[in-house]
Parts: C-alpha cells; sequence; structure tokens
C-alpha cells in the first residue's frame, strides 16, 4: 500500500509543476497585455505600471519570483482588482465555492446512489424507466438551463426562494446553487450505481452466495454493494471536475461571490494572474482529490494496488 | 473494411430497430433542415430590430411564432441562426478533435514504449485540469473570435478520443493479420491507414457522435459566460443567456432555446448510443 501510494504521489506533483510552468509561460507569451486598454497609456506610465507589477524583469526571473510567491500562497496581484491581490480575491471566494461544491458533490453521490439502487433492483420495471429517462434528460440538460428555470419556478413563481445573491449566505440563498449544481451529476452517478450494480447482480459469487441460502438484504450489502460502488468512487474524480467546471456557470447565474466568477472577470479582462491563479488552485485540489480517490480505491480493491 | 458486407448490414438493421436512435435521427434532421432554411426564407432578418415590437410574446399572427427579444428581433429567425452557430461550431469543434485524437492516439498506441509513455503523460496531464477551464484560458490567451473558438474547443476536446484510440490501436498491434503486414514489409504508413484505421473506426465513430453534443455545451456554456460568441452573432448559449436575464417578464426567451438545445442533446445521446449497441451487440 505505501508503494501504491507513493507511485500515485509521484505521478501528481511533477503534474501539477508542469501545469504551473506551462500556464505561466502561456500567460506571458500571450497577446494583448492587461494595459492595452481603450485608451493609449503614455510609456512612461506604462513602463511604470509594468515595473510595479515586475512585468519589466526577465521572465526567467519572474518564473523563479512567481514559483517563490506560490508556496506562500502568494499569486501576485490581480489587474482586475488592482487593490487586492489574488491570494485576497482567492481567500475570499473559496468559502462560497467550497460549501457550493462539497454540498452538491454529497448530495449528488447520495441522490445518485440511491436512485441507481432503486432503478437496478427494479430492472426494466417502471421505476427504472422512470429513472433512467429523467437521468437522460438530466444529462443532456446544461445546468445553465436548469438554474434560470430554477429560479422562474421557485423565486419568481412560488416566491419561495432568493432569486440570486448569497445574503448572510444562510441555506435559502445556496439551495438553488446547489441543487443546479448537483442535478447533471445525480443523473450521471445514478447511471453508472445502475450499471454496475447490474453487473455485480450477475457475478458468480453473488450466485453464489444466493445458492448458499444467504439472505437476500446480506447478499446486497456483504457482497454486492461494496463491488458496485467502486465504479462510482472512480467516477468521484470526474464529478469533481464537473463541480468546479459547473459553479464557474452557476455562480455566474447566481450572482454568488465565489471563485468562479473572478475566474470568469479574468478571463474578460485578460488578468493573467487571476486566471493563472484560479487554474493552479482548482489543478492542486482535483489532482489532491484524485489522489484520495486512488488512494480508497487501493484500499476497497487490493486488485488496483498491484496494477 | 475489416467488417464483411453483411456484418455492416446488420449492424445497420439494428440501428433501425432502435427506436430512440431512429426518433433522434429524425429530430437532428428537422433541426439541421430548419437551421438550413429558416434564415433563408423567414420574414424577418437577424438583426430586424423594431423598439415598438419589443418582447412581444409568441403569436402567429405576424410570424413571430417564438416572440421578440427586448429588441424587438424575432426570436423564431434567431433561435434558427442560432442552431446553425452552434451546430456547426460542435461539428467542426469534433472534427478536429477527432483528428488530433486519433492521430495522438494511433502514434502513441503503435509505438509503443517511450513514445506511448510520453504521449498519454501529456493526456494525463492536461486531464488534470477541468476542459473548460482550458478552454476559457485559451480563448483568454487567444482572443474572442468564432474561428479560434472552434479551434480552441477542438484543440482540448480530443484527450478522451486518444486514450480510445490508443486502447484499439494496442489490442489490434499484436494481432496475426498484422504480423502479415508487417511480414510483407509494407511501409508503417500505409499499415496505419490501410489496417489500424478501418479496425477502430467503430469505438471512433460512436465517440465522435457522442463528443457533439459535448462540443454544443461547451461553445453555449463559454457564450454563456460573454466568453464565446458574441453579437451581433448569436447561438443557443447567448440566446439562453438574454433569456435568462428577462426570466420574469419575457420566459419564451429562454424556453425555446433552451428547449431545442435539450432536444439537440438527447437526439445526439441517443443516436450515438444506438451507433454503439449496433456495433458491438455485446455491449447490452
Amino acid at each position: 500500500m505505501g508503494g501504491y501510494i507513493f507511485k500515485r504521489l509521484s505521478i501528481g506533483i511533477p503534474t501539477l509543476l508542469i501545469i504551473i510552468t506551462a500556464s505561466f509561460f502561456l500567460m506571458r507569451v500571450a497577446p494583448g497585455g492587461p494595459f492595452d486598454a481603450e485608451v493609449d497609456l503614455d510609456p512612461l506610465v506604462r513602463a511604470n505600471l509594468e515595473a510595479s507589477y515586475g512585468l519589466d524583469q526577465p521572465i526567467g526571473t519572474q518564473y523563479l519570483r512567481f514559483l517563490d510567491g506560490l508556496t506562500r500562497f502568494d499569486f501576485g496581484p490581480s489587474t482586475t482588482y488592482p487593490d487586492r491581490s489574488v491570494g485576497e480575491l482567492i481567500a475570499d471566494g473559496l468559502p462560497v465555492t467550497l460549501k457550493l461544491g462539497l454540498t452538491a458533490m454529497l448530495l449528488a453521490t447520495i441522490l445518485g446512489l440511491l436512485a441507481g439502487v432503486i432503478a437496478a433492483r427494479n430492472r426494466n420495471g417502471f421505476l427504472d424507466g422512470a429513472i433512467m429517462m429523467l437521468a437522460s434528460v438530466g444529462i443532456a440538460v446544461p445546468n445553465f438551463v436548469v438554474a434560470p428555470i430554477l429560479t422562474l419556478l421557485f423565486g419568481i413563481t412560488l416566491q419561495l426562494l432568493p432569486v440570486a445573491g448569497w445574503g448572510d449566505g444562510s441555506l435559502r440563498y445556496w439551495l438553488l446553487p446547489v441543487i443546479a449544481l448537483a442535478l447533471p451529476q445525480i443523473a450521471a452517478i445514478a447511471r453508472i450505481t445502475r450499471s454496475s450494480m447490474l453487473e455485480t447482480l450477475s457475478a458468480d459469487y453473488v450466485r453464489t452466495a444466493r445458492a448458499k441460502g444467504m439472505p437476500e438484504r446480506r447478499v446486497l450489502w456483504r457482497h454486492v454493494m461494496r463491488s458496485a460502488f467502486l465504479p462510482v468512487m472512480s467516477y468521484l474524480g470526474p464529478v469533481a471536475a464537473n463541480v468546479v467546471t459547473g459553479s464557474v456557470i452557476v455562480e455566474q447565474i447566481f450572482s454568488l461571490p465565489g471563485i468562479g466568477r473572478f475566474f470568469v472577470q479574468g478571463a474578460i479582462n485578460r488578468d493573467y494572474g487571476l486566471v493563472m491563479g484560479i487554474v493552479i488552485l482548482y489543478a492542486t485540489v482535483l489532482i489532491l482529490l484524485n489522489l484520495l480517490v486512488d488512494i480508497a480505491y487501493g484500499w476497497l480493491d487490493p486488485r488496483a494496488r498491484v496494477k | 473494411m475489416s467488417t464483411s458486407h453483411s456484418a455492416r448490414r446488420q449492424a445497420l438493421a439494428r440501428f433501425a430497430a432502435n427506436r430512440a436512435a431512429m426518433v433522434g435521427l429524425v429530430l437532428l434532421a428537422v433541426i439541421i433542415l430548419l437551421a438550413v432554411i429558416v434564415p433563408m426564407v423567414w420574414p424577418y432578418g437577424l438583426e430586424d430590430a423594431s423598439l415598438e415590437r419589443a418582447l412581444q410574446p409568441p403569436s402567429f399572427a405576424d410570424f413571430h411564432w417564438f416572440g421578440t427579444d427586448a429588441n424587438g428581433r424575432d426570436l423564431f429567425v434567431r433561435v434558427f441562426y442560432g442552431a446553425r452557430i452552434s451546430l456547426a461550431i460542435g461539428l467542426i469543434a469534433t472534427v478536429i478533435a477527432l483528428c488530433i485524437g486519433v492521430a495522438w492516439g494511433a502514434t502513441a498506441g503503435w509505438f509503443g514504449g517511450t513514445v506511448d509513455m510520453l504521449m498519454m503523460r501529456f493526456v494525463d496531464i492536461l486531464y488534470a485540469v477541468p476542459l473548460l477551464f482550458l478552454i476559457i484560458v485559451l480563448v483568454t490567451v487567444l482572443g474572442n473570435n468564432i474561428f479560434l473558438i472552434f479551434a480552441a474547443i477542438g484543440a482540448v476536446e480530443w484527450l478522451t478520443m486518444s486514450r480510445i484510440v490508443r486502447g484499439q490501436t494496442i489490442a489490434i498491434r499484436n494481432l496475426e493479420f498484422m504480423d502479415g503486414a508487417r511480414a510483407i514489409a509494407l511501409p508503417t504508413p500505409r499499415i496505419l491507414t490501410r489496417y489500424v484505421v478501418p479496425n477502430i473506426i467503430g469505438p471512433v465513430v460512436v465517440y465522435s457522435t457522442l463528443l457533439i453534443p459535448v462540443n454544443i455545451i461547451v461553445e453555449s456554456s463559454l457564450s454563456f459566460l460573454g466568453l464565446g460568441v458574441q453579437e451581433p452573432l448569436t447561438s443557443w448559449g447567448l440566446l439562453i443567456n438574454q433569456g435568462a436575464t428577462v426570466l420574469d417578464s419575457a420566459s419564451w426567451m429562454l424556453v425555446f432555446p433552451a428547449v431545442l438545445l435539450a432536444i439537440t442533446m438527447l437526439s445526439f445521446n441517443a443516436v450515438g448510443d444506438g451507433l454503439r449497441d449496433a456495433l458491438d451487440p455485446r455491449g447490452r
């Protein structure tokens, strides 16, 4: 197990370093600097501005200073929000985005598993058909369509929940965003759970367990669920990536003060520091999460350790 | 083609027997046809604005079947004009992804060893960043232009394709007829085009069909965020964005493009699933 964890780490850390390096150089060679605004700047003012952001240094020096800063959670300045640093903006937005993302993932996993198990247990029955049809729709309809429809229904027509904004961060403000974020993932997890349950249910060892007279409930919990859960767990990495992507859109729709909104603002304004900082942050989080999933997988399924 | 004539006919028959896939195919044909025809024949043009007709609900009387937007522009023509752009981006980005993915995956799988390792590590690294983020970074760097959006989506969405092709290539590389091809000293490019590509085409076609709706969603997401297609052009994502802002007073502006987008997604998915089941009957 120790060797297995080391092997996963030896893939994750270089990946992160390469992403940091690549995004740094990509942003630096990009055409259109942050000061290419509509107004032509006086060359002297421009030189001063660039000096104050360290853009006049050789690129190697800039890169080393950037790496050094990262170790202290210092992502450099933002040109969109001149009075704030990228680190401050991220620290501001992170709690909102984390709360949304983690709740959505938890909700998606629980409801997705539940729906998938129910569908598999009623194979080809009415419930199975209904759940799988909803799942197809859930996967096909993107969250920038789901979110406005939810707002229309619960915010405007029924007047139950606020249309947008974070308010005091209480449940009524983040309920709709979380649902909009979780729905496509619920659908995807339900599908995977169903097919892996069905596959396991027809496995030889399940037939053996039944043949020896084991009670059905025990067969399910002891033999079916454990291996049926594995594909779902390895899908948690992609779920996290989808939730991160989705939160960019959902935060925009509900005007929530999370990282995703800063990211979009940064992209529109060509604010390299901000965009780069957020990409690096998300890459780190996702690589860590995938590492955890891999470790948990190796723990649950000994076969994965030797591969 | 290694699949014999009758095998192909069987696959076709299986596809034709799949009701969901056939319905999807018909719906797609109708949407594509409307996307081509409507902007040519409709009494209103894309940019025909008229403030006294602003935000009219749908009506059959004056050909505003889908109502009008805040500038009094006819939504019916705009939705199908948007369909042209969204479908075109979905298709072209998929073709780009297809070319890169097949070339990358086939090369890695064919040569194996260090080449394979390095090429697939590159894919793994890109996988670590959510694809929409990579695309947004590319759009930020390259600037916002409709051709660059095609390219940016295609340049990112080939990763899964390359993995599929690589796996298939490795699987067939060691089969006997490949030894035969090597024994008569066929040059590598010819082996690749003559023997490898036809044998991996099935999964590639299936995945491509499923990649088109993904790319349409990506384009729509970008446009929705204001990072994709810009006025005066329009696309489904941009129309949905504009609809979402006037949701309480003019819900038709959201409903029509959203429903059309959803139907297109469901249809592509049904066709893709149908193709997969038809080409690989063991899957069911």
